[in-house]
């Protein structure tokens, strides 16, 4: 079964119809993702340099994952919610994008592995090799997500 | 010769018209900038936020700060080496946006105000390791965080406002 019907039905949606048509939605609310992304890529910053043992060496990684976690999943909700309106305008033009569909996977995989195994990683002392690689996987799926966001636009 | 003839001379030299007529450099530079943001002002704002009080409150202010400091300054030189060189490939064209300028104005006034800080802050004799927040530390993080995002919110809109 395609998916594109659900597609069209989200761009035909109240607010993909209005985002569609004001000229000041689409940027407006991409500034908001744009700031939202800056919140969300440095707190992921922040705590993986902490598990590759550069930065905040004096204090412990539980403490460093628990202060970074508000701000983490703060900036997730502003870019979620965010990308969703941005998506309902142009869902049918995201369907024929595969850097649209690298991007999900990657966001899929990249909460996935947060609230899992990272969570997990960062909550009690492990083995230093553990925490670098939790850290290197979070990175590269994080920066992931933002390449292939950027990249919807240019292809 | 005026700026805005500095900058058509920018634009038209080899080197610029290379640069905007390249199908991937300037996709890859241009990246490079909007990503190097989490390193620059993505750290910076968790610095910020320190200094409000909202991070880490039971930690130095100087400990955040020196932890930070490096990580920020390569964040913010992949920034202006990314964003000087996408202006060098447009520069007669975003010079005469007012966003531009407004992007321009809210980045010195960023600038002055982590001056202003730092300046304040080494000549404060302040007992290592304080908790004790610096003087203005609080005004300076605010300031930080509106600027640095009217950076963002005006840089977005230059793009919109020329296609």
């Amino acid at each position: 079964m395609s998916l594109l019907p659900t597609f069209r039905w989200f761009e035909a949606t109240a607010i993909g119809t209005f985002g569609r048509k004001s000229s000041i939605f689409f940027p407006a609310v991409e500034v908001v993702h744009l700031v939202g992304l800056t919140l969300l890529l440095g707190s992921v910053l922040f705590l993986n340099l902490k598990l590759l043992g550069v930065t905040s060496r004096r204090q412990e990684t539980g403490d460093v994952a628990r202060a970074v976690r508000p701000l983490l999943w703060t900036a997730v909700a502003v870019t979620l919610s965010s990308g969703l309106l941005l998506f309902l305008t142009e869902a049918v033009k995201c369907y024929f994008n595969v850097a649209f569909w690298y991007k999900m996977a990657l966001l899929a995989l990249a909460i996935a592995f947060q609230i899992s195994i990272q969570r997990r990683i960062a909550a009690r002392p492990t083995g230093f090799t553990h925490a670098r690689l939790s850290a290197a996987i979070s990175l590269v799926l994080w920066f992931g997500v933002g390449i292939a966001g950027r990249a919807i636009a240019f292809i | 010769m005026t700026l805005l003839d500095l900058c058509h001379r920018l634009q038209d030299s080899a080197f610029g018209t290379a640069l905007l007529e390249s199908q991937y450099w300037w996709l890859i530079i241009e990246s490079v900038h909007v990503l190097s943001l989490s390193l620059s002002v993505g750290m910076l704002f968790i610095a910020d936020l320190r200094l409000i009080g909202r991070f880490r409150r039971r930690e130095p202010v100087s400990d955040v700060l020196g932890e930070l400091r490096p990580w920020m300054l390569v964040g913010f030189a992949c920034m202006f080496a990314s964003g000087g060189l996408l202006f060098w490939s447009e520069a007669a064209t975003v010079f005469i946006s007012p966003w531009f300028k407004l992007k321009m104005l809210f980045l010195a006034l960023a600038g002055l105000n982590a001056l202003l800080f730092e300046f304040r802050r080494t000549r404060q004799v302040a007992v290592p390791g304080s908790l004790e927040l610096p003087a203005g530390a609080r005004i300076a993080g605010w300031t930080s965080l509106v600027c640095w995002t009217a950076v963002i919110v005006f840089g977005r809109w230059i793009a919109y406002a020329h296609t």
